[in-house]
């Protein structure tokens, strides 16, 4: 690194300031606008603006009507970002997702193969019902969210940035489905939960979706502006301090772990990946900035603990047994896992 | 660098309070601990005052020891200054602003070369830092737990106010006091009562030693020692004045007019029997006329001559062998004695009183006092004893130098061991006693009591019987002598004994045994 002289400090600390504050601006603007579509659930949108500032994607799961595919079009027309919408069907193939080498013929008559794109190549895919997908589809999908791109015909192809990937999936209606390995549930930084509206909730939504015109929402957020504030975002420091504890959190729902929480001894199976760590850090940045702040705290990891490891955490037969909920486990590890130097 | 110097200068004031305040806490705890132990072990050995012994003591030391240095090494361990962050960025709230902070500028290079970010935020941290003061953080208090001292105190205080046995030397100063006002309250009624006498100068000697603030561990015990010889001779004259009553009510008892005043000697009722006899003087006096001054001073000076037990035998014998009612003369003697003999008795109690108190000091400067056969309670329980009844202590004390009561209780036989009824001494004299060997001796649970026996086959000496005739020993009808056999063979006159056999003769009756054998031995020549 270069060294910077004292004269130079009041001016990046000055263009330090202004970066965040734009960050803070956008982040507001955008959640502003989609909660002029979406009534409630602002967590939600917090957590998926976060994913999104962090290279993240994000599983949306919810029962049908709460708004889950609703959420993910506003804030595409809100970010101004190239969006496509996939329904996950048994039927569905992986070249319907990624695209498939046709044979062309020029105007010479010759003919070749062009690779014709699918809908994954978008800035923003949502990928509604991925659960009803058979593996093999959904396997394609997640590699690409993985790698950020995809191969077809020997041939790599890179994906846009941004690229983001909104997934749903009904968490009741399990018939005919083929729940999300637990290796491809690691690759989402966030599993959001959207819940039912509370009566005043559902009142605005009536209100909103009832009358002659929906309201519009602006675009807010350019492409270029989202990967400013991505690597904004990235820059927040952490101390070590803070990454202990993250860590202390993600070892206490290892079962196998000396700093195991009774409960994860008890009812978990498979204790968070490493990714889970990442994500915890990652979604604790955004945080730090939208609170103010140009430091990382444990009340930051605190706050994304549940999103970022809900779906991390494999529960045993015994906790299915007792309808152990995996917020549970997670709640209580939160409130024994106690801050370094505490 | 300024920023670190601001965030550090912070912290360090921050971790020396709470340092401080972690080694109040700890002295708090530690005394808050102690006094709990303390309180529960002087409480526990308030109602378990047997079974706590020593070593007891000496386990609660050691764990008390142990306990403090314990709190000692947590106390002064070191705050971290990180801990100091935490503690700031908890109590304020930060949001882990400053811990965070300390921890980039603890880096040195990130300091010197990080992110812009890193700056912004180090810097941040220094400005929160300067308006931060450690008193508002962590103001230095009495912690709870030195408040909480106070109730194991109180318990502790009460304890041992309401204790007085658990008090050792030099740790309750009012009870020794009240024990060496007791002490000058015993010398002034010894020294109001009697004077003159040796033993109750030897007393009064060690009183004074002992009421003596710095008297040695050893005079003390010399002390107690010449006190124990003093009240010894005391109990023996009133023992020896007890068997004189008993001899004179047994002589009054033929006398027409006399048989009520022998009943109250009997009883233990001197001052009756004085009473009776002065009615009786008044009434002679009245027949025969004044007595004369001189024969009065004569009276009196043979009284201060003669021991007490002494003037009793020979009235007693003067009254066996008058013919006829008494005479003035006669009943005056008899009641200037009975006066002697009761002051005789007064004067045991008091000795014994001050013996007892004497013994209470002993125990409280921490000295093991040696066990004497009287004990006190013995000794003031002989004073309440019907005068009639022979001491309850006859034949079974053990005394130093071979005082013994049986000498005046019975009148020697001709055939009575030098030791008989004693394992340390002879009866008579006052020989050394014999130093103690072996293991000791279980002591023989019976009451004895004089029982006049009639010897028979000696019609002859009828008349002498009843004086001093075949006065001996057997157990009483309320409990028979027992001994386990163990404990008579472990004795060095068992071995040296001349039986026949190791036989399961009873004592008592060894010498009837052997006198039978012998004398079949003497008719067979």
């Amino acid at each position: 690194m270069s060294t910077v002289t004292e004269e130079q400090r009041p001016q990046m600390s000055g263009e330090v300031e202004r970066q965040i504050e734009e960050f803070r601006d956008h982040f507001k603007r955008v959640c502003e606008e989609v909660s002029r579509i979406i009534v409630g659930n602002d967590e939600v949108i917090n957590g998926v603006m976060t994913c999104l500032l962090v290279k993240g994607h994000v599983l949306l799961e919810g029962i049908p009507g709460v708004g889950k595919t609703k959420l993910v079009q506003t804030l595409a027309d809100v970010t101004h970002l190239k969006f496509s919408r996939i329904q996950f069907t048994p039927d569905l193939m992986p070249g319907d997702i990624i695209g498939t080498n046709v044979v062309r013929e020029d105007d010479a008559g010759a003919k070749h193969f062009e690779f014709q794109r699918g809908p994954i190549f978008a800035n923003m895919v949502l990928a509604d019902e991925i659960n009803r997908a058979t593996p093999k589809t959904q396997s394609a999908l997640l590699e690409a969210m993985q790698e950020n791109s995809v191969s077809a015909g020997g041939t790599t192809h890179n994906l846009d940035q941004p690229f983001f990937v909104l997934a749903t999936q009904n968490p009741i209606e399990m018939e005919g489905t083929y729940p999300l390995p637990e290796a491809q549930m690691d690759r989402f930084l966030f599993k959001l939960r959207l819940d039912f509206p509370a009566a005043d909730q559902l009142y605005s939504i009536v209100d909103r979706t009832t009358q002659q015109a929906e309201p519009e929402v602006n675009r807010v957020l350019e492409q270029e502006q989202i990967l400013e504030m991505r690597d904004i975002a990235r820059s927040v420091p952490v101390s070590k301090p803070v990454m202990e504890y993250a860590i202390a959190l993600t070892l206490a729902t290892h079962p196998e772990s000396e700093k195991a929480h009774d409960m994860a001894k008890k009812y978990v199976r498979f204790g968070s990946s490493p990714r889970g760590v990442q994500s915890l850090i990652l979604g604790a940045k955004v945080n730090a900035l939208m609170s103010d702040r140009v430091h990382v705290s444990c009340e930051d990891v605190r706050a994304v603990t549940l999103a970022a490891l809900r779906h991390r955490v494999l529960l045993n037969f015994e906790a299915e047994a007792e309808r152990i909920e995996t917020d549970d486990i997670l709640q209580r590890i939160v409130e024994s896992v106690e801050e370094p130097g505490a | 660098m300024k920023d670190r110097e601001v965030i550090i200068g912070l912290l360090r004031k921050v971790a020396a309070r709470m340092r401080l305040a972690r080694v109040l806490r700890e002295a708090g705890f530690a005394l808050c601990v102690v006094l709990f132990a303390l309180a529960a072990f002087v409480l526990i050995r308030t109602s378990l005052a047997d079974a706590i012994n020593g070593f007891y003591q000496s386990v609660l030391v050691v764990a008390l020891v142990a306990f403090c240095l314990l709190v000692i090494s947590r106390a002064l361990k070191r705050v971290s200054m990180a801990q100091a962050a935490s503690l700031i960025d908890a109590r304020l709230p930060l949001h882990d602003e400053l811990k965070s902070a300390y921890w980039f500028v603890s880096q040195k290079e990130q300091a010197d070369d990080g992110a812009a970010f890193v700056r912004m935020h180090v810097a941040n941290a220094a400005r929160t830092a300067q308006q931060v003061r450690g008193a508002r953080v962590l103001p230095v208090r009495v912690p709870r737990s030195l408040l909480l001292a106070i109730v194991p105190a109180v318990v502790l205080a009460a304890a041992m106010w309401s204790g007085p046995n658990l008090v050792r030397a030099g740790t309750a100063p009012n009870v020794i006091a009240q024990t060496e006002s007791d002490l000058q309250s015993a010398r002034a009624l010894l020294a109001a009562a009697t004077s003159g006498e040796e033993e109750i100068k030897q007393l009064d000697r060690a009183l004074e030693t002992f009421e003596r603030s710095g008297a040695s561990r050893q005079e003390r015990q010399e002390a107690l020692i010449q006190a124990r010889d003093a009240v010894d001779k005391l109990n023996m004259q009133a023992s020896v004045t007890r068997e004189g009553l008993a001899r004179l009510a047994r002589a009054m008892k033929g006398k027409p007019g006399l048989e009520e005043v022998a009943e109250a000697i009997e009883q233990g009722r001197i001052e009756d029997a004085v009473g009776m006899l002065q009615e009786m003087r008044e009434e002679l006096r009245g027949a025969a006329g004044e007595v004369s001054g001189e024969q009065q001073e004569s009276a009196q000076g043979t009284r201060a001559e003669s021991p007490v037990g002494q003037d009793i035998g020979e009235i007693a014998r003067d009254l066996t062998n008058m013919n006829g009612s008494m005479n003035e003369e006669s009943v005056t003697r008899l009641l200037e004695n009975l006066e002697d003999a009761q002051e005789t008795m007064r004067r045991q109690q008091q000795a014994n009183a001050a013996r007892r108190t004497m013994n209470e000091m002993d125990e409280l400067v921490g000295m093991t006092p040696q066990s004497s056969e009287i004990s006190p309670s013995d000794s003031s329980f002989k004073g309440e004893t019907p005068l009639g009844a022979p001491s309850p202590d006859t034949g079974k004390s053990d005394l130093r130098g071979a005082t013994m009561f049986r000498q005046a209780a019975m009148v020697p036989g001709e055939t009575d061991q030098d030791d008989e009824g004693s394992t340390t001494g002879a009866p008579s004299g006052s020989a050394a006693a014999r130093a103690l060997e072996g293991r000791a001796t279980k002591r023989l649970d019976a009451v004895l009591k004089l029982e006049r026996v009639k010897v028979s086959g000696d019609e002859e000496a009828k008349e002498d019987d009843e004086e001093d005739s075949g006065w001996f020993y057997s157990a009483s009808q309320q409990e028979t002598s027992k001994a386990a056999l163990a404990d008579v063979r472990a004795r060095d006159d068992y071995n040296r004994a001349d039986v026949m056999q190791p036989s399961r003769i009873p004592i008592e009756q060894q010498q009837a045994v052997r006198d039978y054998f012998v004398n079949i031995h003497e008719g067979s020549n």
